[in-house]
């Protein structure tokens, strides 16, 4: 018998996130770390989300559900796979109609993506060779300024001027970093930079696909307030802010797409 | 000659003459390029610094002019002649393009250069690589915005800096306006430019086919089949027809300009070096390009010599200090040629030759029509970035060892330009033949018009580094001045 | 020979640059001479015991001895041939041919002549643009490789044994042409790696020993089988030179059914007869050589755009994979034109960079159903 309920499991490199939805609205979330083992991750975040709906004991209780991310291939109790791009765009376009432009800057990866009238994928552009202005990045700069990454977002938006970082590389823009800090070189400043270094980037990966309003961001980096900003500065457009957690984008476009194939 | 002046004090009288002639040429520099723009674009050149956004960084020579600093004498009034040529010349060379725009060949120049050809057809050149290159040695990250328009519109980034450069500022709509374009493949990086400018702007286009071995007669004669072939074109596509007689004044004038040319490098043999570094690679980015075939270029060359010669009567060298004799192989850094000038005052290096300077010179037979165009096809074939990007090691390294034996090279100062695939496949060969030689050779990567791979300071600390550790020098100074 | 056997060679003989059939023609008599680029005509090298193989460096691993001297911006393929080259691994060859495909390929050749130092070397002067004047050129660039080749190798080459290596050619070609049309139908009944494989295979043993062993039965087998239906989309792949059948396949997996191509070792122009038969040897193999679509020339780019349209049409071809190898500076602006012509006549079109040596297998995935689903398919 049809539970009416439908999930989609993005597996990433960082984090591992589920949505559950019913015929109408989402009925739950849950991210954890990604494991070693894509399929125990996906277990795990499932059965996090599954906690919050008393209609469901388990995975084998959805009607339908759509892996994505790159652990994708490895679930292999998902009903099917979908790229994270077009997961990305559903979901996006789903939290809000007018998104035609995508940047999703994930824990190893930066995506952009251009978004039909109907919501469908028209173009996108990766860069997925190289790890700079990625969640690993930030990472690597929170532990450079021993801080968490909240703190760290927060950090750019006090500097008045930024200290620009000219490396293009993740691995030499921390040793420049560092060497700006043993330097005495103001913190907010050099955070200014970083953000500015990593929203000059996703711009140009938007230029590249057509940039296009609305523009949403999603991937857990979109929580970073100080790329957000730094980004709608480059850009001189605003970018939409969704209800929903914007990490949980390519979830939710999983979810939906779980649905809608029912 | 006598011995070089190694008391690194100026009496205040020549301290004096030099900032004398320093703002004397800024005067008459921008006196000069005012004139020039007044009388040929008059108030329309704000239309055209809006329209063309890049003319406003050909207006700020502080760069140009800071690179005389701690450079004295005849040397300093060399550099500063040639940088007074350059602004006027760019100056007459840009207003001619805005002014004829159903003229304009837009050419991709990849060292050879067609201005003899053009101007005896009546027809104004435009070389795409002109004003990057300038542009960006006035202001390193000038070219930086078309760079990155270019990479967004699908460029690879991996494609040589001149050419993104050239590619963005088409995207970006600030090319003048041309009549025909001319490409030529002997960079493959540039052709894109051209091959991507004929199709935006639906122009004709007609590719100038090189041999990759060029040194041949029958390269020759294939080649001067090809630029006939050329000029026929460029008849039935532009409005310009060929004077022959013209273009036998303008080689004959041409001839006097090599003399000249040798006459300077002949100077350049003597130890120590009466000029150096910007008087040589400079004045051949100039002259065989935006001046070819005028009297400006002899005159240029005659100017330059004749600084070396009052060097040479007082007894005084370029570098004071000059303890190694280097040539700068594959592209000088023009994003920043103020390395040579660092160089010079704080580790003795004078630049005495660079590989985009030197060729065989080729003397023109303007008796016939035959005659000159053999001469053109062997004078281009052999231009140097032809004789270095294509043929083969054999003749890469006839070229190299020419040099070192000709100068007395003790140092090579190696451009390890990210962006040309023909010279970093030399990399290691040459590595190894400087090795056999037992010449110290110093790599140092760089992007030839883009800062953002390797900054000054990057450069500078990579030099600094080869120069303690390899060369086990001290330095002469810890600071030079008026570096940025 | 049944179909397993048959792909079963194929892939030994993909696997293998001494493969069986090359140690066969060896043992034989016959003198393996590697090329680099399909501007080297293979005619020039199949006759009396000559035979061509196109240079690969099949299983390689890293470039960590071709990068002593040739830095990373040089194209993979350059540096994996002097990897094997420096390893080694191309001992067995009687010579390389080169051709100035392009500056990456010139400096390799440069390289080689220096460090690997094999026993004869030369290398083409083919010019970038389609005239009659680099026509009579490349008849003059070729002359001059004959007579090497004579005189080094003791061979005959004359225009009698010219013209006989011209009809082995095009019987070959005809015999895979008819493979290849198979592929437009609607369930083809071989898939774009199968194709591959055979395309990959005929490059890296002596053709004759192939064609006869084993092409001419598996067209045969063909008919008799039944079409792939299990597809989501028909893809073309056009671009750079690619000789490994595994990146088709890793498209094939994620449901694109490559049912065209447009790249130098695949179907286009690698299976283009040789016409023009009132001409002298030489001259038709000149014009046949210059009037390949390639990248690397500079010219009549319109034309080989329309040619692109012809497969689609042909071939049914909902999307189009433009690949090329990263830094190929002669890709740089026809796979940007490329892309931006087909877009323009509404073909769907992913432009994917890629190395040498099959890697980044999850990314180019990922681009991959990506762009199927953007397709709708």
């Amino acid at each position: 018998m049809a539970s009416g309920y439908f999930a989609g499991c993005d597996v990433g490199s960082t984090t591992t996130k589920a949505v559950i939805v019913n015929k109408d609205k989402i009925v739950a979330r849950s991210i954890t770390a990604s494991k070693v083992d894509p399929e125990k991750s996906a277990r795990a975040v499932l059965n996090l989300a599954i906690q919050q709906v008393k209609d469901i004991q388990g995975i084998e209780d959805f009607d339908c559900l759509v892996g994505t991310g790159y652990g994708r291939i490895e679930v292999p109790f998902a009903d099917k796979n979908i790229s994270e791009l077009t997961c990305h765009t559903i979901g996006a376009f789903t939290c809000d109609s007018k998104v035609r432009s995508i940047v999703d800057i994930g824990g190893q990866d930066l995506k952009a993506i251009a978004v039909n009238e109907d919501g469908t994928l028209l173009d996108f552009v990766m860069n997925d060779k190289c790890a700079a202005g990625t969640g690993k990045f930030f990472e690597a700069m929170c532990r450079v300024f021993e801080t968490e990454f909240d703190e760290f977002s927060e950090l750019s938006l006090r500097a008045k001027k930024a200290v620009p970082i000219t490396s293009q590389c993740s691995v030499f823009a921390e040793s420049e970093v560092l060497s700006l800090i043993s330097k005495k070189v103001a913190p907010d400043a050099i955070a200014l930079g970083i953000q500015e270094s990593v929203a000059q980037r996703c711009y140009a990966l938007l230029r590249r696909v057509g940039l296009k309003e609305k523009i949403a961001i999603t991937g857990g980096c979109a929580k970073n307030k100080g790329l957000v900003d730094a980004l709608t500065k480059i850009m001189k457009l605003e970018v939409v802010h969704f209800d929903e957690d914007p990490q949980l984008m390519g979830a939710l476009g999983a979810a939906i797409l779980a649905r809608n194939s029912h | 000659m006598s011995t070089p002046q190694v008391n690194a004090s100026e009496s205040i009288l020549s301290s004096t003459r030099d900032n004398w002639l320093l703002w004397k040429s800024i005067g008459k520099t921008y006196f000069g390029a005012g004139k020039t723009i007044l009388k040929k674009r008059g108030p329309k050149i704000l239309a055209d610094a809006k329209q063309y956004p890049w003319i406003g960084e050909l207006a700020d020579l502080r760069s140009f002019f800071r690179s005389v600093s701690g450079r004295n004498g005849a040397y300093r009034k060399a550099i500063l002649t040639l940088f007074e040529a350059t602004a006027t010349n760019v100056v007459d060379y840009v207003a001619d393009v805005l002014n004829q725009p159903e003229r304009v060949v837009y050419f991709q120049s990849a060292g050879l250069a067609l201005t003899e050809i053009l101007k005896s057809m009546d027809l104004v050149p435009y070389i795409d690589m002109g004003i990057p290159v300038v542009s960006s040695m006035l202001n390193p990250s000038s070219m930086a915005v078309y760079m990155d328009a270019a990479e967004s519109e699908g460029v690879s980034s991996d494609i040589c800096s001149l050419g993104r450069a050239g590619q963005g500022i088409l995207f970006k709509g600030h090319y003048p306006k041309a009549s025909v374009i001319v490409g030529n493949n002997g960079c493959e990086g540039q052709v894109n430019s051209s091959l991507l400018y004929a199709k935006k702007q639906g122009l004709p286009l007609f590719i100038l086919d090189m041999p990759n071995i060029y040194n041949t007669e029958r390269a020759e004669e294939f080649f001067a089949r090809e630029l006939r072939r050329m000029i026929e074109w460029l008849t039935s596509n532009t409005p310009g027809k060929m004077d022959w007689d013209r273009l036998k004044e303008v080689l004959d004038i041409r001839n006097r300009q090599e003399e000249a040319k040798l006459e300077l490098w002949e100077l350049m043999r003597l130890k120590p070096a009466p000029l150096a570094a910007e008087v040589i690679f400079f004045s051949q980015l100039i002259a065989p390009t935006f001046l070819a075939g005028t009297p400006a270029a002899v005159e240029l060359y005659e100017a330059l010599c004749e600084c070396g010669q009052e060097n040479i009567r007082k007894g005084v060298a370029a570098n004071p200090n000059e303890r190694y004799r280097a040539v700068v192989w594959h592209p000088f850094m023009a994003v920043h040629f103020h390395i040579y000038r660092y160089l010079e005052l704080k580790w003795g290096v004078t630049v005495i030759q660079d590989s985009m300077s030197y060729s065989e010179t080729v003397f023109v037979d303007t008796s016939s029509v035959e005659s000159m165009m053999r001469g053109l096809a062997r004078m281009m074939l052999n231009t140097p970035m032809i004789n270095i990007a294509r043929g083969t090691a054999a003749n890469y390294f006839q070229t190299f060892e020419q040099i070192v034996d000709q100068y007395d090279i003790d140092l090579v100062l190696v451009g390890d330009h990210i962006g040309c695939k023909s010279v970093a496949g030399m990399t290691g060969l040459l590595r190894d033949r400087c090795r056999e030689r037992g010449l110290p050779a110093a790599f140092i990567p760089y992007d030839l018009i883009d800062p953002r791979f390797a900054s000054m300071s990057d450069v500078m600390t990579r030099f600094d580094q080869f120069m303690e550790t390899v060369m086990k020098a001290e330095p002469l100074m810890e600071t030079v001045p008026d570096i940025v | 020979m049944a179909e397993e056997e048959a792909m079963h060679l194929f892939e030994e003989i993909i696997d293998n640059s001494q493969n069986a059939l090359v140690r066969e023609a060896m043992d034989a008599g016959r003198i393996p001479i590697g090329y680099t680029c399909s501007f080297v005509p293979e005619v020039l090298l199949s006759v009396d015991g000559l035979f061509p193989l196109r240079l690969r460096a099949p299983g390689i691993g890293g470039t960590q001895l071709a990068d002593i001297y040739l830095p990373p911006i040089i194209c993979s393929y350059c540096r994996s041939l002097l990897e094997y080259g420096m390893n080694g691994q191309y001992d067995f060859l009687g010579g390389w041919v080169f051709n100035h495909s392009c500056q990456h390929m010139n400096r390799c050749s440069d390289v080689v002549k220096t460090v690997v130092k094999p026993p004869f070397v030369h290398v083409l002067d083919a010019l970038h643009t389609c005239t009659e004047n680099t026509i009579a050129w490349m008849v003059d660039e070729l002359q001059e490789l004959k007579e090497k080749l004579s005189n080094h190798f003791d061979v005959s080459i004359n225009d009698d044994t010219l013209n006989t290596s011209i009809a082995e050619h095009n019987l070959f070609v005809s015999v895979m042409q008819k493979i290849g049309e198979l592929r437009k139908l609607e369930h083809p009944p071989l898939t774009g790696t199968e194709f591959q494989k055979i395309m990959t295979a005929s490059l890296a043993a002596p053709k004759d020993l192939l064609l006869e062993r084993v092409v001419k039965d598996y067209l045969d087998l063909l008919p008799t089988r039944d079409g792939v239906k299990d597809y989501r989309a028909r893809l073309m792949v056009l671009g750079g030179a690619m000789d490994d059948p595994g990146y088709i396949e890793i498209i094939e997996e994620m449901g694109g059914l490559v049912v065209g191509d447009h790249f130098c070792t695949g179907s286009v122009p690698g299976l283009n007869p040789i016409g023009n038969e009132n001409l002298a040897p030489l001259e038709r193999i000149a014009r046949h050589t210059m009037e390949k679509p390639c990248p690397r020339m500079l010219d009549a780019i319109d034309a080989r755009l329309q040619g692109v349209m012809q497969t689609i049409e042909e071939h049914l071809v909902d999307g189009v994979i433009v690949q090329q190898l990263k830094f190929c500076d002669s890709m740089s602006y026809y796979g940007m034109a490329m892309a931006e012509y087909l877009r323009e006549a509404g073909i769907p079109v992913l432009r994917v960079d890629r190395e040498y040596r099959l890697s980044g297998e999850g990314q180019l995935r990922t681009r991959v159903q990506a762009f199927i689903e953007s397709m709708g398919k």
